[in-house]
């Protein structure tokens, strides 16, 4: 073994992942080659260094109830025989197939980045059986919760005549800025409100589609239809796997709440 | 498996980990807040395919592998390139590295005792991801070349050259910090 070959195994060596004989190998260049014990003490150095001295930190104490709380919540949702709280894909396996055969390609285009991130997060949080961080389905107990917690006035419409009950709202985040979640539900279907600040983020617009509602951009990702849309500061986005008509009538609903609570022009 | 026996064998076979999770979420993130939401999502999907887990394996591995994939994923999701697989970043960083203040007339043995916890901390945050997780996941976590070629989906010689990279690297990041704290006016 020459030093050069020592060297890129030093480390290997140190940690007792060389084969026998390359091990012995190495072993027996560093009995003669003083250069070579000079760089295994120093690779050896460091790692005692790393393993004694490295800072670790344990988990905050609130984090394992917080775990516990979820685990709790996600064993109750996946009991053998129970239903799961809400079914997150409500088209069958095979449209999802199609879609994934190329079907989307007739689309206009892909789904901007913000939209696939936040079907992703309805999916995930629909997957989980009390994903609120807050269970309320009182309005004022759910926009009080949020108050310190994000930068911005949340409101919470009332989606009730169509059916549509709150559940409650938790914190989310969307390329690092606050996302404030409310959860409704109707039947076994989530829906999900996101509010957020749009500054500075690449949102799509409604604007031009055939036929559609000019303030909302409308598209399917993955099963389940989203609506989104700017007011003021804030960008709103419903994602759920109800269909269309029922989601764009929730958009109605909130828009008319906006507008009812900001004055014009601000 | 019963639900509350399931329960109780995930308990105890996985929720014991959680400091050292959260401690590999927060060297992934470098930011507290999201070591916790990363942690948190490590265990619920932990949960959900703990009959997918071989009760005669190491379970912290099983769960770092979970987390790095949760935490990839989550890049990916935000549309972000994913930082330490890129080469030019690493090019850029191993330059950066180069470029520093030069050797210090002390043997570096002398140097590795001046070092303090918080500036091995800094150091290898500094790290792109593929180094820094290989030297964690090594030294650290004191994990196998064979686990840590399982957590990251690289073959053995990926992780050992990693690590002798990574190792490299911190090792110059050390030895820049302490000089830029024992020396300040000469650097730079």
């Amino acid at each position: 073994m020459t030093c050069q070959e020592l060297r890129a195994c030093l480390g290997a060596h140190l940690d007792g992942e060389l084969d026998l004989s390359l091990s012995l190998a190495a072993d027996e260049h560093l009995a003669f080659c003083v250069s070579c014990q000079w760089a295994y003490a120093g690779e050896r150095e460091l790692r005692t260094l790393v393993r004694t001295r490295f800072p670790r930190e344990g988990a905050p104490a609130a984090l394992q109830e917080r775990i516990r709380g979820a685990l709790a919540r996600a064993e109750r949702g996946t009991r053998i025989g129970a239903p799961r709280r809400w079914s997150y894909w409500a088209v069958p396996a095979a449209a999802l197939v199609l879609v994934a055969l190329g079907v989307g390609l007739w689309q206009r285009s892909a789904p901007p980045p913000v939209v696939r991130e936040l079907v992703a997060k309805h999916a995930m949080y629909s997957r989980l059986d009390a994903p609120a961080e807050i269970v309320s389905a009182s309005q004022e107990a759910v926009a009080g919760w949020f108050k310190g917690k994000v930068r911005f006035d949340v409101a919470v419409p009332d989606f009730s005549p169509s059916g549509i009950r709150l559940v409650g709202g938790r914190l989310a985040d969307l390329s690092d800025r606050q996302v404030a979640y409310l959860l409704y539900e109707k039947g076994r279907n989530l829906v999900s409100l996101f509010a957020f600040p749009r500054r500075g983020l690449a949102l799509p617009s409604g604007e031009g589609a055939s036929g559609g509602d000019a303030r909302f951009y409308v598209a399917k990702v993955n099963g389940a239809e989203v609506v989104i849309w700017t007011q003021g500061p804030l960008a709103y986005a419903l994602v759920s796997s109800l269909d269309r008509e029922s989601l764009l009538e929730c958009a109605d609903t909130v828009w008319r709440l906006i507008g009812s609570r900001t004055p014009p022009g601000a | 498996m019963g639900s509350q026996a399931r329960g109780q064998e995930f308990e105890d076979q996985a929720l014991v980990h959680l400091d050292r999770v959260f401690h590999l979420a927060l060297r992934f993130t470098r930011n507290r807040t999201e070591a916790e939401d990363l942690a948190q999502e490590t265990y619920l999907r932990a949960f959900t395919h703990f009959d997918q887990f071989d009760p005669g394996t190491n379970c912290r591995a099983w769960l770092f592998a979970i987390l790095r994939n949760a935490f990839i994923n989550q890049l990916k999701r935000r549309g972000r390139e994913v930082p330490g697989l890129d080469e030019g970043e690493l090019e850029r960083f191993e330059t950066e590295m180069a470029d520093g203040p030069g050797p210090l007339e002390s043997p570096e043995e002398e140097l590795l005792k001046r070092v303090v916890g918080a500036e091995l901390l800094a150091a290898l945050d500094r790290l792109p991801l593929i180094f820094r997780e290989a030297v964690v996941l090594a030294d650290v976590e004191e994990c196998s070349y064979k686990e840590i070629a399982q957590i990251c989906g690289v073959p053995m010689g990926t992780v050992m050259s990693r690590l002798s990279r990574g190792r490299r690297l911190l090792r110059r990041a050390l030895e820049i910090l302490v000089r830029e704290r024992e020396e300040p006016r000469r650097v730079r």
